[in-house]
């Protein structure tokens, strides 16, 4: 029997960009014009000062590990065979510590994960290379 | 000066004392009750009603909740199962943050003179129903759940254990340290014959428990349950001649709001908001009902509440401060841990319970009166004021003995 695939993110007029960013292998968040405050999640408006006018800036795919979890039980049959796995929250650099995105943590031993340890952002493709999700790696010379 | 969310100084609180939960009610906690929400909310709310001394037709403004599936008999249909005249309703969807959202809502509607009597009820088949359905939600990754399903995060066990992780890293707490409270609460869920898990635990056996999203052990995890709780607001002037002596309903606050990171809760707002109002600050509480659904959740409202300062949950717990017989007890009935997952609104009854004149009455004790001894009574010597609080410490109240 075909397993049923794993969930495909449904974005929404908010999220578009930021989808459309991973496709090209980039991390894009919106930075407010008028206050300079990066944002996350996505949304129309400015938490800070209420500008409905942003860029989606492209950002330095690098970052620290902000929070993690090990995850070694699934309810979604399709996640069955990846566990355990790291499921992880980045902070990106040089976005004031406001955009926190998620993604798996691969390449690290489970033991040696550290809140704060420098990652970077590696592209994955999944359902045969239609969607593209971000993931993250140790940044290179920083485990021991 | 404690300030509200836009900065006006908060003086008297015009709810204090003013409203009291009258009636309490439930049906049993299982994992297959065999009955739809709708039956079970009408069982529950049927013993609040007659614990009260009221009459159904009494009842005028009924309030319930639920999280993102209206999974509890809705308001509007339980008014018409029970031939009720309804004057105001609440149907909100804010989940276990709501316990006390609910209640303070009641009371609000008592107070403003839009209800007589309000009937609070959370109905619920999670464990045979709503189980079910977690692969087909996690299936789906539309709105907030594209920036987690999509990468196999679909359970509240694996977002919550970001709580704990970031807590672990920031103060030290340690796996052990939910142990041991994870074995206070089934200690008290021991004593409580409604409770659903009455098997004792120790720390090995919390330590040797499966993984189910690291740091989180199974015994780490609340249960699911089928069940329904209800209770019954009024006005402090009509509680006075109601059956049982009153518990006053002192203070209340539900607040939103951002969080410097996932090591605390809103309940860093709504704390102080809510012991302004009641003029009583932590070191007066006698117990606390705590929103528990993994065990680092209900540390961080024990520090978030000022039980303990904060990061000092773990030594705090490992030293037995949140047992029955120490300082302040923490979830005298067992928590969602250990009683039931009655999204706490359970919480809010054990609460009733320990402030009435004869305290609980599904303990272990016969004969009528408290023992204190705890291989049968879990009532708290004499209390007062107890805190109940809801998830990430979003809404809260202090509730105080006639």
């Amino acid at each position: 029997m075909e397993r049923p695939a794993k969930p495909l993110p449904v974005p929404d007029l908010d999220t578009l960009p930021f989808w459309e960013a991973c496709t090209r292998h980039e991390i894009r968040a919106q930075q407010c014009t008028q206050c300079q405050q990066f944002r996350w999640p996505p949304q129309a408006i400015c938490p800070d000062c209420h500008s409905f006018e942003a860029k989606w800036q492209q950002i330095q795919p690098t970052a620290s590990l902000y929070s993690y979890t090990i995850v070694h039980h699934v309810a979604v049959p399709a996640f069955e065979a990846d566990v355990p796995f790291v499921s992880a929250r980045a902070m990106m650099e040089d976005t004031g510590g406001r955009v926190i995105i998620p993604g798996r943590l691969r390449g690290v031993p489970f033991e040696k994960i550290y809140i704060g340890m420098p990652l970077d952002v590696v592209f994955e493709e999944i359902s045969g290379g239609k969607v593209i999700l971000p993931s993250f790696r140790p940044r290179t010379g920083s485990l021991p | 000066m404690i300030r509200s969310a836009v900065g006006e100084a908060v003086l008297d609180f015009p709810l204090r004392d003013k409203t009291a939960i009258v009636g309490i009610g439930w049906t049993p906690f299982s994992r297959n009750s065999g009955f739809t929400t709708l039956t079970l909310a009408c069982q529950a709310g049927l013993r609040a009603i007659d614990d009260a001394g009221l009459q159904p037709a009494e009842i005028d403004g009924v309030v319930s909740y639920f999280y993102r599936r209206a999974d509890s008999a809705a308001p509007r249909r339980l008014v018409q199962a029970l031939g009720l005249t309804c004057n105001f309703h609440i149907f909100s969807d804010p989940g276990g943050t709501w316990n006390c959202g609910a209640v303070l809502s009641a009371a609000m509607l008592v107070h403003a003179g839009m209800c007589r009597n309000v009937l609070v009820v959370r109905a619920r088949n999670t464990y045979s129903e709503s189980r079910k359905l977690r692969a087909q939600i996690g299936s789906t990754a539309v709105g907030d759940d594209q920036f987690t399903h999509p990468f196999g995060e679909h359970l509240a066990v694996s977002t919550y254990a970001h709580f704990a992780t970031a807590h672990m890293a920031r103060y030290g707490t340690t796996s052990l340290d939910f142990a041991h409270l994870a074995v206070t609460q089934r200690k008290n869920a021991l004593l409580n014959t409604k409770a659903m898990m009455r098997k004792p635990i120790t720390l090995e056996d919390h330590q040797a428990s499966r993984m189910i999203s690291y740091p989180y052990r199974l015994l780490d995890c609340c249960q699911q349950s089928d069940g329904a709780v209800a209770l019954i607001v009024t006005s402090a002037e009509q509680a006075r001649d109601l059956r049982h002596r009153p518990v006053y309903i002192m203070a209340g606050a539900a607040s939103v709001t951002a969080t410097a990171g996932p090591w605390e809760t809103a309940g860093v707002h709504t704390a102080p908001l809510l012991y302004q109002r009641a003029g009583i600050g932590p070191a007066d509480l006698d117990f606390a009902e705590l929103y528990d659904p993994f065990t680092l959740m209900c540390m961080l409202h024990m520090e978030d509440f000022g039980l303990v300062e904060k990061g000092g949950a773990g030594e705090w717990v490992r030293a037995g401060g949140n047992r029955l017989d120490a300082a302040l007890p923490v979830n005298t009935h067992g928590g969602l841990l250990s009683e039931a997952h009655i999204h706490g609104l359970n919480h809010v009854v054990e609460a009733v319970q320990q402030l009435r004149p004869g305290g609980v009455v599904d303990d272990l004790c016969s004969g009528g009166r408290h023992t204190y001894d705890r291989t049968e009574c879990r009532q708290v010597r004499d209390p007062q004021f107890g805190l109940v609080c809801g998830e990430e410490g979003e809404s809260a109240l202090i509730l105080r003995s006639d």
